[in-house]
């Protein structure tokens, strides 16, 4: 629901991801850490919304 | 005092001379909402004349206004004053031209407050007459007028197709010797219409009340049962007090930014709200609705009259437009009258 | 529908021993306005209206009740609160007593079957300025407008209120009366909601940041709400602080997404929220894309049943999961 409503404010859904891991799963967090940093280093930094800076 | 003329086809001229040496605000028309913005492209964007702009405060008492920033090596920097551009409000109402007289009293008080007065003292007031007050306007009420100078460096009146415009003070005249091609001598008929649409307004005010002893009536009635059936509808959501022209609460809050900077904001604060009066401690002296807007009508028609000598409210009517439960000042002061 | 069968009503209700108030409409101060009226036993009824102009829901005041610390034995007595209640409120407080908000035995509901309320701004843009009392009545599908002695009639399409178009329950889904026919059920109405998902994310972002740089965060459509009643809200904490107090853009996309999701599978559609927004903010679009998700998802609607399990505190092995990596 959340990500539907972020997509429909003009975010990238993609910037809202879930998984379940476990402490003893290494090698799945690993495979899900890289699969999102690789998605949103193709969707490149949010861009709006921005708080400003001094 | 000079009284001229403006012919309205020379408006745009007129506003495209100020908007390079000033920061031009008017009331904008925007997805059928009136606001007070600044006009950045006079040849193609007019101000919206026939509305109640919605808030106008801010154009001098920003919303939202950095007192200072921070670094990681503790270097404080203020806003600098030069910064802030001259600007010009045109198209002002006299009874906001009024409340900014009614602020500048607390701004100016035992410490005076640099952020205010700095914008304050480099603004400059374009009125605009009321010759048609709208539906919930009672400026004469608490010492208004449709068509008041007070506070004005000029004031307009629409006579149709051109304005009638009164020169009344040196920074008003300035402004006026900066085009002066635009503007002549106005005539005895134009003067003379103007001061008949001006008794005109007056008399066409529909709402009215006569407040006269209302302030020593309250001095009596602080416990009486009159403000809890006033205050139930209420729903504590602040709107009376954002788009009031002479509501000043505020707030200061730290904000820690990115790169190891922070700040320090102003931002209103509304007394209808209950953390408002919320202690450290948890005690809250206003705790419900009933102390809140009992609160708000004892500053504005007591502590103010107390304080200052004048009533805290210019009768623009903003609060009971756009109230949306149908909080209504005139009807609940009807009603503190009743108690008498 | 009898204006004269609800004051009937009324007056019975307040004649009951466990009865402590009712809260219904009365005439507003000015123009097309309509105010809450609270009265009391023993208080004059015929104050009492209900007509196209009652166009703001009464259901909030049920969760604002105050009273000052240090409870008295006489606040604590078991009472009702009588209630006028149309379709959409209706389902307000069958969520609210889902919730735990409000137990079913506090309220007396006085059902009112309704054909939709006026827009505001719509009929003010129409008869601009106009301070003396106004009436409207239905007839057919017109809106009889009365004011300074004069009469207009206004097809119903024009002045009807944008949600009220849309409304799937004119009839009160909870009562302990009901005044009116009881009308059938509507489907649902989703197109606008899809009309905006199709445009292109490039607009619908500068829509969006358009309109949250127009929010004065003055907290009325939180305070209208009437499933916003949270002791301590998170969009007010300062401990822990989710929202700077500072207004701009991103602070205001924060406290809408916030309070939006806050009322995720909860929103009834009341509209309040936009109705009272002093900035005319579209905020009806943001909840209706939500009540869009909901049934889409879950097939759930809420507020249609005071015993039907609310929809984030539930979770079916069905339900959708295709978002879990």
């Amino acid at each position: 629901m959340l990500r539907s409503l972020l997509e429909f404010s003009g975010i990238n859904p993609l910037r809202l991801r879930m998984s379940w891991v476990s402490a003893s799963e290494g090698k799945k967090f690993a495979d899900v850490i890289t699969e999102i940093t690789k998605e949103l280093q193709e969707i490149g930094p949010q861009q709006s919304y921005l708080r400003e800076a001094i | 005092m000079d009284v001229l003329i403006l012919q309205k086809n020379s408006i745009k001229d007129f506003l495209s001379s100020l908007s390079t040496d000033y920061l031009l605000w008017a009331p904008i028309e925007k997805d059928g909402d009136t606001l007070f913005q600044p006009l950045l492209d006079c040849r193609n964007n007019s101000p919206d004349l026939a509305h109640q702009a919605k808030i106008i405060k801010h154009t001098i008492f920003p919303q939202t206004e950095l007192l200072y920033s921070y670094d990681q090596n503790d270097q404080i920097q203020a806003p600098d004053a030069q910064d802030i551009k001259q600007s010009i409000l045109f198209g002002v109402r006299p009874c906001d031209a009024r409340s900014f007289s009614l602020l500048d009293p607390v701004f100016k008080g035992d410490v005076p407050d640099p952020y205010y007065l700095t914008r304050r003292n480099k603004a400059l007031l374009i009125g605009m007459a009321c010759t048609k007050p709208f539906s919930n306007c009672f400026c004469t009420s608490v010492g208004g007028n449709p068509c008041g100078q007070e506070g004005l460096d000029l004031l307009c009146t629409d006579l149709g197709d051109r304005y009638l415009v009164a020169v009344l003070s040196e920074k008003g005249k300035e402004i006026i010797d900066k085009t002066p091609s635009l503007f002549i001598a106005a005539p005895a008929e134009d003067i003379k219409q103007g001061e008949e649409l001006a008794q005109n307004a007056e008399r066409s005010m529909k709402r009215r009340i006569d407040l006269e002893g209302v302030t020593d009536t309250l001095g009596r009635i602080f416990e009486h049962p009159v403000w809890k059936k006033m205050a139930l509808k209420c729903i504590g959501c602040g709107i009376c007090t954002y788009t009031c022209p002479t509501c000043y609460c505020f707030d200061m809050q730290d904000e820690p930014m990115a790169k190891k900077r922070g700040r320090r904001v102003r931002v209103w604060d509304s007394c209808m709200y209950k953390e408002y009066t919320l202690h450290a401690s948890g005690h809250n002296p206003r705790p419900t609705r009933v102390e809140r807007l009992k609160n708000r009508i004892y500053h504005k028609f007591k502590f103010n009259v107390d304080t200052f000598g004048t009533f805290g409210c210019v009768g623009c009517g903003r609060c009971i437009t756009l109230c949306p439960v149908n909080e209504d000042i005139i009807e609940n002061l009807l009603a503190v009258k009743g108690t008498a | 529908m009898s204006v004269q069968k609800l004051k009937d009503e009324a007056a019975r209700a307040l004649g009951r021993k466990d009865v402590k108030y009712l809260i219904g409409y009365k005439k507003g101060s000015y123009g097309f306005r309509v105010s809450p009226a609270f009265i009391e036993p023993k208080e004059d009824i015929d104050q009492l209206i209900i007509s196209p102009l009652c166009n703001m829901s009464l259901v909030k005041y049920v969760m604002m009740e105050e009273t000052l610390p240090g409870l008295t034995e006489q606040a604590m007595k078991p009472s009702k609160i009588a209630i006028v209640a149309r379709g959409c409120d209706s389902r307000a407080i069958n969520l609210l007593i889902e919730e735990k908000g409000v137990p079913r035995d506090r309220l007396y509901i006085i059902g009112v079957s309704c054909k939709g309320v006026i827009d505001q701004r719509k009929i003010e843009a129409l008869f601009p300025q106009v301070t003396e009392p106004a009436e409207v009545t239905e007839e057919n599908e017109n809106y009889i407008i009365s004011f300074q002695g004069q009469s207009h009639t206004v097809p119903k399409e024009e002045l009807l209120a944008e949600l009220c178009k849309v409304c799937q329950y004119p009839t009160p889904l909870i009562y302990d009366k009901l005044i009116g026919d009881k009308l059938p059920a509507r489907p649902a109405h989703y197109d606008d909601i899809a009309a905006f998902e199709a445009l292109p994310v490039e607009e619908r972002l500068a829509y969006w940041q358009q309109q949250f740089s127009k929010c004065v965060r003055c907290y009325a459509c939180r305070n209208v709400c009437p499933l916003c009643y949270s002791t301590i809200c998170s969009l007010d904490s300062l401990s822990p602080q989710w929202l700077r107090r500072s207004v701009d853009t991103s602070e205001n996309f924060m406290f809408q997404i916030i309070r939006t999701f806050h009322l995720a599978g909860r929103c009834i559609g009341c509209g309040e929220c936009e109705r009272v927004c002093p900035m005319n903010l579209p905020l009806m679009k943001l909840n209706r894309k939500l009540e869009k998700a909901a049934k889409e998802l879950f097939g759930y609607e809420s507020g249609k049943d005071p015993k039907a399990k609310s929809l984030l505190t539930t979770f079916h092995t069905e339900d959708p999961q295709g978002f879990i990596l």
